[in-house]
């Protein structure tokens, strides 16, 4: 791991004199950076987009690196880490974290309305996007601690809000994306009195060709988010393939229980069971792959897919306790991920002395266990039989059974 | 071969052939009158009793007349006429005719045609003009009879698909007076009974009775010791030389009837008018609530079914209540004055002593706690449920503290267990009068009245009285002096303003995208590490 230099000069970074100092400073510095765009992004404020920064403007952030060692910058981001474990263990941010900041900002200045008036050739737009997806693959994380490190800036980009401009003139309405509409605008036009604000959410908006091909790569440097919002994942995204694989959290207590908290928050919760266990039985050869895709080798390994399994239990577990398990008719119509999701509680009976029943511990679990043997009854009459036979025949074999040297 | 004598009408045709046809709404032909021809009178009395269980013979009777007619050909028949323009009427009167196998015709004044069937929807007319019709009917009474007669007077006739009847009226009948007089038909009773019929023979709500007149004041005995609610009116009946006596009973008891019912000269009767009664296990042919105006005037009948006889009754009955047609010979005596001075000189009073009693357990309703068990008792405030101690009431003696349970006077909130079972402190005291409370294991001696208890004592409200010993006298306690328990417990409480705490991080929020404006020389000098 890149461990931060040492800020130079001697000044003790803290948020009082940064506060002071990067309030007018450029975005080609470290500090002016963190404040206009790293601090509101991870804690909420305004998120400056401007010029798009390259590897070299890392390289010069990197000269003044003790912005990177700012406490609120550490607090912040223990804070957000918080709301996701009770004991987040977070290394300082590096140089790494930093080129994912800065092809953060870079994704979204391709998403700026200005571009189109930026002289420039086509050429220094491709090189942009080279870099942007060169800052990305820097940024791959190495453990579980930079993994989450990577999933703060990119969970909180996912959620980034936007206030658009509306004028409503005599030719129809114009909006201004993230901007202030200029003041010609209310000297030839209508009054800017009339102006309506709106504040969408950035990720659900239309975005250029490019800004959904770095966003894959975004995604693709944070297994956690794509984990935890799994209908954002990459295309041919695994639960078992990266150099942290997803897997690695669900090994975890602590990630695992909030990845299944925060799976069973959705109000779509069948379908984003189904991507996963749809994406766990293509990564291990038993679905087909979209569009012929190879899928990328992964850990295979007992442990994580079975990992990956009880996780995908413990989310009906989760649902039969908040009494939300109701599963509508239409089922026919569902996929075949979605099916083999519903198909994992009845699989139980044989992963059981791998993964364990549920709340076997606990004394007082006879409520718990009626009402978790009517859901799977219930699930019983709803999937077909040929899929948890399938599922038993394959994917429960590959949990139970260690496979052969 | 026979010839057609009648054709049907089409649809939409206004113009008949025979005389005093006309089409109705739905363009059917219809005459002023309609005849249904009888060739018995049980056929006519069949008809006449389901037209009154269908609907109303008051309708029909202001224009019925019911005639013996003598056919030309031999024989003889019952004829009905009445008024009938309207096709639904029609219809009524056909499908109860031929319920009653018998014929309706329709026309008017002395030529009648066949009504409408199936095979003619809009009825029928006549094929040829009612002169040729009439003398094909006069040839065939020729050779028939050797009569040849135009139509009189009082002959009518009637012309059917392929013959024609000519009939002679001799003699009428008055409906009503045929109506009085037909005979009841026998119904079966239940063999167990009146009382085994839930409506009771139809006697369930109202019976009236007639007694002959010598059974008449034991029959009004029996039902006067029955208590039965009745009113009666004595009735002279036909030749007798005595009154019999009419009796009414309102809901009387099945078990009495069935008494009533096998006593010679005692006959049981339903009203099923309001001037109209039939005997039990009897029935009247004709359904009489629909045909009042069958019984004229205001006079009312009794059909009595076992002597085959109708009386009428002069006027409507005057029914006098019961308790004035019985005899009684009982004599009251006032009470002696002097005996009276027995209570004016207290030699009957008696002492309401306290005493030790052996009853059944009653539930404490309050304890008398010793000024010594004070302590004790305000820690065991804090076991008493919230119900029981929002009710119970403090009362301070100088015996001790007393401490009354929910159930008070006049207001049953005593929910669940009262304090005084609650605290097994001091002596416990039970109420054996609303508000009088006794120790445990007492009682009030003699055993008087509960409610006269607190009249003695002058209790009002919510007032209280307490025997705490024989040898002492009550304690009154007024309601003002009864302290809420818990308020007298607690006291007062202080409130101390809360100190708010600033959180000391900011709440996070969602970050807000703003682009700043890009210049046109905003990627010059854009340096990558790649060429």
């Amino acid at each position: 791991m890149t461990t931060p230099e040492q800020p130079r000069g001697g000044l003790v970074p803290t948020s009082r004199n940064l506060a002071l100092v990067t309030r007018k400073a450029g975005f080609g510095t470290a500090a002016g950076f963190i404040a206009r765009f790293v601090l509101p992004l991870l804690g909420g404020g305004v998120v400056e987009i401007a010029a798009p920064l390259s590897r070299f403007d890392r390289d010069a952030m990197l000269e003044d690196s003790g912005a990177l060692l700012l406490p609120d910058l550490l607090e912040l981001r223990t804070r957000v880490a918080h709301q996701l474990v009770a004991d987040p263990a977070l290394e300082h941010p590096d140089a790494n974290e930093l080129s994912l900041w800065i092809g953060l900002h870079d994704l979204l200045a391709f998403d700026h309305p200005d571009t189109d008036r930026v002289w420039t050739r086509a050429s220094t737009w491709t090189r942009v996007e080279s870099e942007t997806r060169g800052l990305f693959a820097q940024a791959s994380p190495s453990d579980l601690s930079d993994a989450l490190a990577r999933h703060l800036a990119v969970a909180a980009l996912l959620d980034l809000r936007r206030d658009d401009r509306i004028v409503t003139g005599p030719e129809g309405e114009q909006r201004w994306f993230g901007q202030e509409p200029p003041r010609r605008v209310g000297l030839f036009g209508p009054r800017l009195v009339e102006v309506r604000g709106e504040t969408v959410i950035w990720i659900d908006q239309p975005h250029r060709p490019v800004v959904a091909r770095l966003l894959d790569d975004a995604m693709a440097v944070s297994p956690l988010t794509s984990l935890l919002r799994p209908g954002r994942a990459p295309a041919g995204w695994s639960p078992l393939a990266g150099s942290v694989s997803p897997a690695q959290f669900l090994r975890e207590r602590s990630f695992a229980r909030a990845v299944c908290h925060a799976w069973a928050r959705e109000r779509e919760w069948l379908l984003t069971g189904g991507v996963i266990a749809g994406s766990l039985l293509r990564a291990i050869g038993l679905g087909e792959a979209p569009g012929g895709r190879p899928q990328p080798a992964g850990d295979d390994s007992p442990e994580a897919i079975g990992a990956v399994v009880g996780a995908l239990i413990h989310l009906h577990v989760l649902k039969v306790l908040e009494f939300d398990a109701r599963i509508g008719l239409g089922l026919a119509e569902r996929n075949w991920s979605v099916q083999a999701f519903l198909a994992m509680p009845l699989l139980l009976a044989r992963l059981e002395p791998v993964l364990g029943r549920p709340f076997s511990g606990q004394p007082d679990n006879e409520s718990f266990a009626r009402r978790w043997d009517e859901y799977c009854e219930h699930l019983g009459g709803l999937v077909p039989r040929p899929v948890v036979d399938n599922l038993l025949a394959t994917l429960v074999r590959r949990v139970v059974e260690p496979p052969s040297p | 071969m026979p010839r057609a004598l009648l054709e049907p009408v089409a649809a939409g045709q206004t113009r008949f052939r025979m005389q005093g046809l006309a089409p109705d709404a739905r363009g059917i032909a219809v005459g002023r009158e309609a005849l249904i021809v009888f060739e018995s009178i049980d056929r006519l009395v069949g008809f006449l009793g389901a037209f009154s269980s269908e609907a109303s013979l008051d309708d029909l009777l202001p224009s019925m007349t019911l005639e013996r007619a003598r056919r030309h050909a031999g024989g003889t028949a019952l004829l009905m006429r009445c008024e009938a323009s309207d096709g639904y009427a029609l219809d009524r009167l056909a499908r109860l005719a031929g319920a009653t196998r018998s014929q309706l015709y329709v026309g008017a004044g002395s030529v009648f045609v066949r009504g409408r069937d199936a095979r003619a929807p809009f009825g029928h007319d006549l094929a040829y003009s009612l002169a040729s019709v009439l003398a094909s009917a006069d040839s065939t009474n020729e050779d028939e009879t050797g009569v040849s007669s135009g139509l009189g007077a009082d002959e009518l006739l009637v012309v059917d698909h392929e013959f024609c009847s000519r009939l002679r009226v001799y003699d009428r009948i008055d409906p009503v007076d045929l109506i009085q007089r037909l005979a009841l038909r026998r119904v079966a009773l239940p063999l167990q009974g009146l009382a085994a019929d839930p409506e009771c023979g139809g006697l369930r709500d109202m019976a009236l009775v007639l007694v002959a007149p010598g059974v008449a004041d034991r029959v009004l005995a029996y039902l006067w010791r029955k208590e039965v609610s009745m009113a009666g009116v004595h009735v002279t009946l036909g030749d007798d030389r005595r009154a019999s006596l009419l009796l009414r009973l309102r809901q009387p008891p099945p078990r009495l009837l069935d008494v009533l019912m096998p006593i010679p000269g005692v006959e049981l009767l339903v009203p099923v008018s309001p001037r109209a009664a039939v005997e039990v296990g009897y029935e009247h042919p004709i359904h009489l609530a629909s045909a009042s105006t069958c019984l004229p005037g205001d006079e009312m009948y009794l059909f009595r079914g076992r002597v085959g006889r109708v009386e009428r009754i002069e006027g409507a009955p005057r029914f006098v209540e019961g308790r004035y047609l019985v005899a009684s010979e009982v004599r009251l005596r006032e009470v002696d004055p002097e005996a009276m001075t027995v209570l004016e000189t207290n030699r009957l009073h008696v002492d309401l002593r306290l005493r030790a009693s052996s009853s059944t357990a009653r539930e404490p309703r309050a304890t008398l706690v010793d000024w010594n068990a004070i302590e004790t008792l305000r820690r065991l405030v804090y076991l008493v449920p919230p119900s029981a101690l929002g009710a119970a009431r403090l009362v301070p003696l100088l015996e001790g503290l007393l401490v009354l349970g929910g159930a008070r006077i006049g207001r049953g909130d005593g929910r669940g267990l009262s304090v005084g079972t609650l605290i097994p402190l001091g002596q416990r005291l039970v109420e054996v009068a609303p508000g009088v409370l006794v120790p445990d294991g007492h009682e009030l001696w003699p055993r008087v009245r509960p409610q006269l208890i607190r009249e003695l004592l002058r209790l009002e409200g919510e007032d209280q009285a307490v025997f705490l010993a024989a040898d002492r006298q009550p304690i009154r306690i007024p309601a003002a002096k009864l302290l809420a328990l818990d308020a007298a417990v607690i006291g007062m409480l202080s409130t101390s303003e809360p100190t708010i705490v600033e959180p000391e991080l900011p709440a996070q929020t969602l970050g807000k995208l703003v682009n700043q404006r890009l210049g046109r020389f905003a990627l010059w000098g854009f340096r990558s590490q790649e060429p």
